[in-house]
């Protein structure tokens, strides 16, 4: 008896030596392996994104970007990413996040980095202002539109559950809610040919009133979305037109009447782009709005800044009735100031305070 | 010359542990610290192995200066109570555990471990681990493993405490073989006599930090230098005699005092008579020893061979006192007996049989000690007694016990911060100070410890705080005074020495006890004794008048002997007759004279209730100005020598 | 040593044989509370676990094996273990030494002293992220004088090792300090005695002592640091390929929408915690057997 037990003792001992053992051969394997391998990339670039920006990024025009920088110089260089809303990923800039280059949602967040010292290559002077491509804020429903919603004025309906992103930490949030204003604003002009700004003012509230879930960012929320919760989710057109490319698209994608190009910016973070970084991180920023670039773009859901033809390209987008721009409202300053402070947060949050 | 402490001295914040320890190891000695826990028995064992640090004194290992050296530098052997193997280790690891730090070759290890285990009767346990072995094991393993590197000293505290009673026997008995085979020079520390006997070559015998004494064991055990070796070993009838010239008187018993004690002057001494030197025999004439007198038979209690009973002498018998009482519950009168169980049963004794006690041997220690207790309350007064104590202590070898209550739980942090400014200035005049903490009613708790030990004064600084109006006296000395017979000293105003004396002996007669008493504190300060009578002519009130009888010759006839015993002693003593009332005159004699002490009896039955009201004694009491001895006899004691 | 064992053995023995005659009935009477106990834990705590491994295995091994083998999750997955090795080490020195002081020497403000050094325990992780960087980061108090030279320890592997010591020092700490404190002097002052200084009697015999503790504190430890996100979260950066760990992987799988690739790494994550766990267990069993 004793002796089997010893024997059970030694067994369990040489398993733990062994699991350990096994896992530390495990992490040092890519050193292991290292010496077998050539020279690690010499440069790095560091690209800090928005959610719905993941997967082109660091699917197609990184590698595509790396590709371009070998053929060009022929030198490899490595791309590392982050990818969060837009807000948060502004946050961790500001906070010391080595970002280099910056794809941000909206000028305002590329407007804290350059208040805080940390960008100081003005955007405007990139082409297209710095936005790189452009994509309408648009509502997603279930199959068969079973509540049977049309535009953004269904939605304030009453037995509607909302999956909205949250706009403390997501730039597509901040885009929903100046599309969900501005489009009744843009109704009302067409119809009696003045802008009205309290029915406006009720259509947001009225949104706001059937959200039941804010998630931190445009991709939480579709996953959100994705696993059966609400009936409707105000997003990006991207966030469905990339589901429909890969043919897992199980939602119904409705456009509304009226509806907001956002305008994704990129902007250098030159506090962190040391001077032997700067031809590479010039190079990217521009390479986005090369052809290729540009063209992957259109592939993946966003639509063109650079050239209106390769749009029409896919398949998937649809005719807008009244698309209307962030200049429209007045620029992002004013529209900031006057829809999101002014309306959204000083009186639609107040209301629905519980 | 093994090992030697000079005045090695162990203190904390505000404690002393170990106090001027001088002590002489000789080589391949086995030398027993014997006391109770908290005599600092342990601390000194540590303070030799370099685990304490020393606050000051000097410690010699074979000749080396060794108190500034770290443990692992002074070559010591320790074994500690509690074993303290490695428990990670083997048996066999332990033990070449000091070998291998020495880097000794494994082979001489091997052979080390080997014998080390064969002696010790741990052989083929080698492979274990501690917790697979007995407690008697461990501690062998242990000792072998403090054996193991051959150290100069061996150390051993308490090593058996933790075992049961047969295997500390047998483990008795193999240390004592391992030391003689091996000869390395041992202390062992314990508590346990019967350990100390068996193993020690010498004993010394420990109490709080100090050392008492040290000496063979049989020397201790039959003639101890000090009243508390006699009692802390063994069972002793230690009483506390008179002696009357070259004798003291034990009942019908005259013992021959040896030449020291033998003196003129009255004194007393502590007789110990161990129980095994008692003789008990049913008929007087059976008696083959110096007859002490008869008694009952109490109780009757086995004792390995033999039987330990307990006689009470008849009181009419004898009249003594017991240095420490046995038990305060048993009577005064109590005599312990051991003899052999044979001889017992042969008699046919039982408990209520009456008996015969003849005394076979006998022990004469000196008795020159007074204990004294000494109340503190934080008042004004509590400086006068501290500073009245400066100039007694050392003239009487006090041992002084001071005690601080605190009424409320709230005063007791006042209370101790009390006792630490006591002590330390009392210290210096006396032998030995201890401080007790107490709290509740201040007299209950001095009555209290009053019982406990035999204290020969209690000093009480002040007449007493918020003392209700109907005492004269304050409350906590006048209920003092009503249930003890310890002199009580109150001291209502400033002396720092004392040079004149007062003893009246008037009313309330002082007893022989406290003139003699007196006159010791006289002899040894120097002082000068005045004894005044005063020709009575009437009593402060009435209660007063029948507390004590007046009589005119008797109380003539006692100053004259009050007096001859004080000038037979070499006191310088006079007397002095006032005539009047009674309370007036002894008040006047004693505010406008230079006295610094004041002595007078209190002759009442105990607990008598008018001491608390009105009468001689609180009357004078309450209006003296000196520092005033009040001694309190109770009825039935000799009036006379 | 055979005479004791067999002994030893006959008493188990007895043990087990009396152990299977009682459970007879007792097992029937147990029926009842013990379904009814299964039926309340399981949603709570057996069934999500499940989960993550069916969904794991949904799509056979191949699917997992791509999701698995991509280079971001092996890099999330090698960087989290690697994090939680030196966690582990770091605070099992560290832990030791704070453990040995404060459970050896008296000082003032010792009591305080150990209350601070247990608060990570009682701090929500997120919390503990942003004071690592208001105090580390460029604005931070520290890193506003340490940025310009070029230190940077936020959103670099050194800020989530940084935060991992932070959050799991107390686990190491609190499986150390008793076993310490338990310790009696005596063991230290015989080596002492034997010759052995300081050092060497660390070595020989409070270490060996210490083994248990220890042990148990490395893998706790190691395994929180595995598990760890909170902090990680707000000092991480979360930078593929740089400073994502496991835990941060699979949110940010998630949250994108790749279910598999989440489920992959969280799978994998739960086997190797699991594993860490059982060994605890047995270990603390053996532990204990020794000590009775």
């Amino acid at each position: 008896m004793p002796k089997i037990t010893i024997a059970k003792k030694a067994i369990e001992s040489t398993a733990t030596l062994f699991f350990f053992a096994g896992l530390f051969a495990y992490i040092a394997w890519p050193w292991l392996n290292g010496f077998r391998l050539k020279e690690p990339p010499p440069h790095t670039l560091v690209v800090y994104g928005f959610s719905i920006l993941q997967e082109v990024m660091s699917g197609r025009i990184f590698p595509a970007f790396q590709r371009h920088y070998q053929q060009k110089t022929n030198k490899r260089i490595q791309i590392l990413g982050s990818f969060s809303g837009s807000g948060t990923t502004t946050n961790h800039i500001l906070m010391g996040a080595p970002a280099q280059v910056a794809l941000l949602s909206t000028p305002g967040n590329a407007a804290r980095l350059k208040q805080a010292g940390l960008v100081r290559t003005d955007w405007a002077s990139f082409p297209f202002r710095g936005v790189i491509a452009r994509t309408p804020v648009v509502i997603l429903v279930r199959h068969g539109n079973p509540k049977g919603i049309h535009d953004f004025s269904d939605l304030v309906r009453d037995p509607i559950a909302i999956i909205h992103p949250d706009p403390l930490t997501s730039g597509g949030a901040l885009w929903a809610i100046l599309a969900e204003y501005g489009s009744a604003l843009t109704r009302s002009e067409a119809q009696w040919g003045r802008p009205d700004r309290s029915a406006a003012f009720l259509q947001l509230e009225g949104i706001w009133r059937r959200i039941t879930a804010l998630t931190g960012s445009a991709r939480g929320a579709r996953t959100q979305f994705d696993s059966g919760f609400g009936d409707a989710l105000v997003t990006y057109e991207q966030e469905a037109v990339s589901d429909m490319r890969l043919h897992r698209f199980s939602a119904e994608l409705i456009m509304p009447w009226a509806t907001i190009f956002t305008e994704p910016l990129a902007v250098i973070v030159d506090r962190n782009v040391s001077e032997a970084d700067r031809p590479i991180v010039n190079e990217f920023v521009n390479y986005l709005w090369s052809d290729a670039a540009q063209f992957i773009l259109v592939d993946e859901g966003f639509r063109s800044v650079t050239h209106e033809s390769f749009n029409h390209e896919s398949p998937y987008f649809q005719p807008m009735a009244h698309p209307f721009t962030i200049a429209d409202l007045g620029g992002w300053d004013r529209a900031y100031d006057t829809i999101i402070r002014e309306i959204w947060e000083k009186q639609i949050l107040q209301e629905l305070r519980p | 010359m093994s090992i030697l402490l000079e005045n090695v001295t162990k203190r904390l914040v505000n404690h002393t542990v170990v106090d001027r320890i001088n002590l002489t190891v000789k080589d391949r000695e086995f030398f027993v610290l014997l006391g109770p826990s908290g005599s600092g028995k342990s601390t000194i064992l540590r303070l030799i192995a370099g685990l304490t640090p020393l606050t000051s004194g000097k410690i010699f290992l074979h000749g080396h200066q060794v108190d500034h050296l770290p443990p692992q530098e002074r070559g010591i052997g320790y074994v500690f109570q509690n074993y303290s193997l490695f428990r990670h280790m083997t048996v066999a690891d332990n033990i070449e555990f000091g070998l291998r730090i020495r880097a000794v070759p494994p082979s001489e290890r091997q052979r080390r471990r080997e014998q080390l285990l064969e002696i010790l009767g741990l052989g083929g346990y080698g492979d274990r681990f501690p917790c697979q072995l007995s407690g008697g094991q461990q501690q062998r393993v242990a000792l072998a493993r403090a054996l193991a590197y051959s150290p100069d000293v061996l150390l051993l505290d308490e090593p058996f405490g933790a075992l049961d009673v047969k295997i500390r026997a047998q483990l008795r008995e193999s240390l004592k073989a391992i030391h003689q085979e091996l000869g390395v020079t041992s202390i062992l520390v314990t508590h346990d006599q019967e350990e100390a006997f068996e193993l020690g070559d010498r004993i010394a015998v420990l109490e709080q930090g100090k050392l008492v004494e040290v000496g063979l064991p049989e020397e201790l055990y039959q003639k101890p230098k000090t009243e508390y070796v006699a009692s802390f070993l063994g069972t002793a009838n230690l009483l506390r005699l008179w002696v009357s010239g070259a004798m003291v008187n034990l009942g019908q018993a005259s013992l021959p005092l040896p030449p020291p004690f033998t003196s003129a002057a009255p004194s007393q001494v502590d007789v110990l008579i161990r129980p095994e030197d008692i003789e008990l025999n049913s008929a007087q004439e059976k008696l083959t020893t110096t007859c002490l007198g008869y008694g009952e038979i109490k109780k009757v209690t086995p004792v390995g061979p033999g039987v330990k009973i307990r006689v009470t002498l008849k009181a009419d018998q004898v009249e003594f006192r017991h240095a420490l009482p046995p038990l305060p519950n048993l009577g005064v009168n109590v005599i312990y007996v051991v003899t052999s169980a044979r001889a017992y049963a042969q008699e046919g004794f039982r408990p209520g049989h009456h008996v015969w006690l003849g005394i076979r041997n006998y022990h004469v220690l000196p008795y020159e000690r007074t204990r004294v207790l000494l109340a503190i309350d934080g008042s004004a007064y509590q400086e006068y007694s501290l500073e009245l104590g400066k100039a007694l202590f050392p003239a009487l070898q006090s041992e002084v016990d001071i005690i601080g209550i605190a009424e409320r739980r709230s005063e007791q942090q006042k209370a101790q911060a009390g006792l630490v400014y006591a002590e330390r200035v009392v210290s210096p005049a006396a032998r030995r100070v201890r401080t007790l903490y107490r709290q509740g009613n201040a007299a209950d708790m001095i009555l209290g410890e009053l019982e406990k030990a035999p204290y020969d004064l209690v000093m009480i600084g002040t007449r007493g705080r918020r003392a209700p109006t109907r005492f004269k006296v304050g409350s906590t000395a006048a209920r003092v005074l009503q249930y003890s017979l310890t002199p009580i000293l109150v001291i209502p105003a400033e002396r720092k020495e004392i040079k004149n004396i007062l003893i009246c002996v008037t009313a309330g007669e002082p007893g022989r006890i406290a003139i003699l008493q007196t006159g010791r504190m006289a002899l040894k300060a120097q002082a000068k004794v005045t004894v005044l009578h005063v020709v009575s002519s009437g009593f402060g009130s009435p209660a007063a008048a029948k507390e004590a009888p007046v009589d005119e010759d008797g109380a003539k006839a006692q100053v004259d002997r009050a007096l001859q015993l004080l000038t037979s002693n070499q006191i310088n003593a006079v007397k002095k007759v006032r005539s009047g009332h009674t309370v007036e005159e002894i008040l006047a004699e004693a505010n406008s004279g230079n006295y610094d002490l004041v002595v007078t009896g209190a002759y009442l039955p105990y607990g008598h209730s008018s001491l608390l009201v009105d009468n001689f004694t609180t009357q004078i009491l309450a209006n003296i100005h000196v520092p005033m001895l009040v001694v309190r006899y109770k009825e039935g004691f000799p009036r006379s020598g | 040593m055979g005479k004791a064992n067999s002994s030893r053995a006959a008493t188990i023995n007895a043990a087990n044989d009396s152990r299977e005659r009682a459970f007879t009935p007792l097992r029937l009477r147990l029926v009842v509370p013990v379904t009814l106990l299964s039926l309340i834990m399981a949603p709570l705590l057996i069934l999500p676990l499940v989960a993550i491994f069916f969904f794991a295995g949904r799509g056979g091994f191949p699917v997992f094996w791509k999701s698995f083998s991509g280079a971001e999750s092996q890099f999330a997955l090698r960087f989290s273990l690697l994090i939680a090795t030196f966690t582990a080490l770091i605070n099992s020195i560290l832990g030791t030494a704070v453990a040995y002081f404060l459970a050896k020497y008296r000082f003032p403000g010792k009591r305080p002293l150990s209350i601070v050094m247990n608060l990570p325990v009682a701090i929500p992780t997120v919390v503990v992220g942003t004071s690592l960087l208001l105090l580390w980061g460029p604005l931070g108090l520290l890193g506003q004088y340490l940025d310009p030279i070029g230190f940077r320890p936020m959103f670099a592997p050194i800020g989530v090792l940084m935060a991992h010591l932070f959050v799991t020092f107390p686990y190491m700490l609190g499986a150390v300090k008793p076993v310490l404190e338990e310790f009696e002097v005596t063991y230290e002052e015989a080596a002492y005695t034997m010759g052995a200084g300081p050092w060497k009697t660390f070595w020989y015999i409070t270490l060996p002592a210490l083994k248990g503790g220890l042990f148990a504190g490395t893998l706790l430890t190691f395994a929180h640091s595995l598990g760890e996100f909170g902090a990680t979260v707000m000092v991480s950066g979360n930078l593929r390929l740089r400073t994502q760990t496991a835990p941060l992987y699979i949110f940010a799988q998630f949250e994108a929408g790749n279910i598999s690739a989440a489920n992959a790494v969280a799978a994998v994550l739960a086997l190797i915690s699991f594993i860490i766990f059982l060994i605890l267990i047995r270990f603390s069993e053996t532990e204990q057997k020794r000590l009775l």
